[in-house]
């Protein structure tokens, strides 16, 4: 009852604030330069992007998502989020995306909307909404966008084009939450590459464009979905990484995935803030050497037994368990901050040694479809586990983006070159080249 | 279309080197890296720092309005219920409000400097300390003492505020004589004139005396760390050896040094070496390439 009518001048648009879902409680205290908790997404339409259309779309779709439109405050107990007055300004794009947006001064707004030529990108900090809800707000802009060009559209589909209900802005962690279920197993700590950290918000993107068609097959054929495909091979290419570091096979550690799983499919909550917890395919190469087929096997399991309700739940209740312990609630935000960032490379980042995000095919409305280009999804990264891997299908492209934070583009070759091998063709595409000879080259003159 | 022959991969227009492997390109395209091919913009923001609020909000201010009311409520009536009057709990009231006015007065920094706080706080502080003398019998008791100095002290603060880094020489001469007062009127109200002219005064000039060269040479020679260095040593030598002729005129009234020699030996041959380091551009080479770090 108190909850309702704390937040039930969502229409107005006044006033309202809004409590952080249970997953972004903890971004606010661990964002800093190097974790900036940002995800970016991004369509690539036919025709070069009209600022002034796209500022003036903005502000109109801002007015559908008022829970987007807020900034972050601090109460005494808790982070909240805050109706923000001020209206979001349109940015042109950077070299280096996924900058920090330093939610924590309380005055700025907690995504970003960049344009570069044909292309309208949305930065997103982790706090407001995960990678679907921030997908559907691309959506409604960049349809807003096209409608306000004049293009015929026809129908939106499931593309917000008015004020959102607001079942939208529930916290749905918290609907279904069970009580008292075991505790998940706590994991151990996996294996992460190594590499010099470049500069704070320096980022280096490799996109790789793949056929659809033709990766589909190769996962047909091997009778798994998309998702467990590309998880076992990014898992054999950090195995092929930590088997040339390391030689004995009892100083390895384990190498296990995150891989979020979008709730939405298991829970029916239509929230567009966020939903979303992963599962952990994992393999412990101190066994021995693990053949393609093997990983593939295990992924494929492990993505099935442990994406469903039952296992889910599972985190599900540790996480909002702690939330609403009453230890926990009356604990004040300055000692609680101090905690967070333990928490989070504890239980988080530590345990697994790279992310693997697949959004899945986006599907769009026909009218809108044949205006836009290509859909890119971009990870942020952390010092932990350096890169991460965001994946999105659209037409008949399937786009895998990786981001990094070191100069080593060991991954991504390794990942790359096994899809080659395989007969699937890549193109890469990078943010940034590296201006620098081949090492082998530099190194002979050197001598 | 170029390829890298290693990874097999198809690569981005342009690419002079595989960006995953690093090998060369082999033929690669020359023609179409116009900008809009390109996947980002060149464009690199700022890393603009933000600046941190430190005043209180205006919620924070309200809060603790009320919080330092209660107590000061209690105290006020449990002393009148008993006295009939206020005797002691004149102190824990004082201080309230001094609280009250150290937390309050920075939440209005919207429309006041910090230079206004800071002065703000500085008087109200003052004020108390002399309240509570007056308050304990005859005055001025001690509380002159600890005034002078918070004056003194705002003295430090406000002249760079009043005249900016850019008169840093008015800035210096505002501090000159402002401890001069301070020293002056410390030893009248310690009994008389007494060290004030021979002891404090001629250390007093020499250190601005001392302060002066450091600035100038700061101001003068940029991006000449040794040389600003070397003078900043000599000047030292000079005022310890200044300081310590001074003390011995009036602890044993004869013109000699005691321990300055040491300090001396060694700030004078290191500021000679400096100065000759700067000006002999073969040693200064010869030296970056031995220590460099």
């Amino acid at each position: 009852m108190a909850e309702s009518s704390k937040n039930n001048n969502i229409s107005t648009g006044k006033q309202d604030w809004y409590r952080l879902d249970n997953a972004a409680l903890i971004y606010p205290s661990i964002q800093s330069d190097r974790i900036t908790t940002m995800f970016r997404l991004s369509m690539t339409l036919k025709e070069k992007v009209d600022p002034k259309i796209l500022q003036a779309s903005l502000e109109e779709v801002i007015k559908w998502f008022p829970f987007y439109r807020v900034r972050l405050k601090k109460g005494f107990f808790w982070y909240y989020l805050e109706h923000n007055p001020a209206l979001q300004r349109i940015e042109r794009d950077v070299r280096y995306p996924l900058g920090r947006l330093h939610p924590n001064l309380g005055t700025r707004f907690l995504f970003r909307v960049r344009y570069w030529q044909s292309r309208i990108a949305v930065e997103f900090c982790h706090v407001l909404t995960d990678g679907t809800g921030g997908m559907t707000f691309l959506k409604a802009l960049v349809y807003e966008y096209l409608k306000r060009k004049g293009k015929e559209l026809g129908d939106p589909g499931d593309i917000p084009v008015g004020a959102l209900l607001e079942e939208a802005a529930e916290d749905a962690y918290n609907r279904f939450y069970k009580n008292s279920l075991p505790l998940p197993d706590k994991g151990n700590k996996a294996f992460h590459i190594k590499g010099k950290l470049l500069r704070p918000g320096a980022i280096m993107i490799t996109t790789g464009i793949i056929p659809m068609d033709a990766i589909i097959k190769e996962a047909k054929s091997r009778n798994v979905s998309l998702t467990a495909f590309l998880a076992a091979v990014y898992i054999d290419a950090l195995q092929e990484i930590q088997d040339n570091l390391v030689a004995q096979n009892h100083k390895k550690k384990p190498i296990a995935l995150q891989v979020p799983v979008n709730m939405r499919g298991i829970y029916p909550s239509k929230t567009l803030r966020n939903f979303s917890l992963f599962v952990m395919p994992e393999i412990d190469p101190r066994l021995g050497k693990y053949s393609f087929e093997e990983i593939l096997q295990i992924v494929k399991e492990t993505l099935i037994t442990q994406t469903n309700e039952k296992a889910i739940s599972k985190s599900l209740a540790r996480n909002v368990g702690g939330q609403r312990n009453w230890i926990v609630r009356v604990i004040p935000l300055a000692f609680k901050k101090l905690l967070m960032p333990f928490l989070y490379t504890r239980m988080g980042e530590n345990l697994c040694s790279g992310t693997l995000s697949n959004l899945g095919l986006i599907k769009l409305p026909e009218g809108m479809a044949k205006e836009v280009e290509r859909v890119d999804f971009i990870l942020g990264t952390n010092p932990i586990n350096k890169t991460g891997c965001g994946v999105c299908g659209y037409n008949d492209k399937l786009v895998i983006n990786f981001a990094g934070n070191i100069r080593d583009k060991s991954v991504e070759r390794l990942f790359f070159t096994r899809l080659i091998k395989m007969g699937i063709p890549v193109k890469i595409e990078v943010n940034e080249e590296i201006k620098k000879e081949p090492l082998s080259l530099k190194h002979r003159r050197d001598n | 279309m170029a390829y890298c022959v290693r990874c097999g991969v198809e690569l981005q227009k342009g690419l002079k080197y595989c960006p995953l492997c690093n090998t060369e390109v082999i033929l690669p395209d020359e023609e179409g890296i116009d900008e809009g091919m390109r996947p980002f913009s060149d464009r690199i923001p700022r890393n603009v720092r933000p600046r941190m609020n430190l005043a209180p909000s205006r919620a924070f201010v309200f809060l603790a309005t009320f919080i330092i009311l209660v107590p000061l409520l209690i105290t006020l009536i449990i002393d009148f219920t008993a006295n009939r009057t206020i005797t002691w709990s004149f102190y824990p009231i004082t201080s309230l409000v001094l609280l009250w006015i150290l937390i309050a007065y920075p939440s209005l920094l919207k429309g006041h400097t910090p230079f206004q706080v800071i002065t703000m706080d500085i008087l109200s502080i003052a004020v108390f300390l002399m309240s509570l003398d007056l308050y304990s019998g005859s005055f001025p008791q001690w509380s002159q003492y600890p005034a002078l100095a918070l004056l003194l002290l705002w003295i430090y603060i406000a002249a760079p505020f009043l005249f900016t880094w850019k008169r840093i020489y008015l800035v210096i001469i505002a501090w000159f004589s402002g401890t001069a007062a301070f020293l002056y009127a410390l030893d009248k109200f310690t009994g008389g004139e007494d060290w004030f002219y021979p002891v404090g005064l001629p250390i007093l000039i020499l250190t601005g005396f001392a302060l002066t060269v450091i600035v100038l040479s700061i101001k003068t020679s940029k991006n000449k760390p040794l040389l600003i260095t070397g003078t900043a040593t000599f000047a030292l030598s000079v005022l310890m050896i200044g300081i310590d002729i001074v003390c011995n005129l009036y602890v044993k009234k004869s013109f000699t040094v005691t321990w300055s020699p040491i300090p001396a030996a060694v700030f004078i041959p290191s500021a000679i070496f400096l100065f000759i380091v700067e000006y002999n551009p073969e040693l200064k080479a010869y030296l970056l390439k031995k220590f460099h770090l």
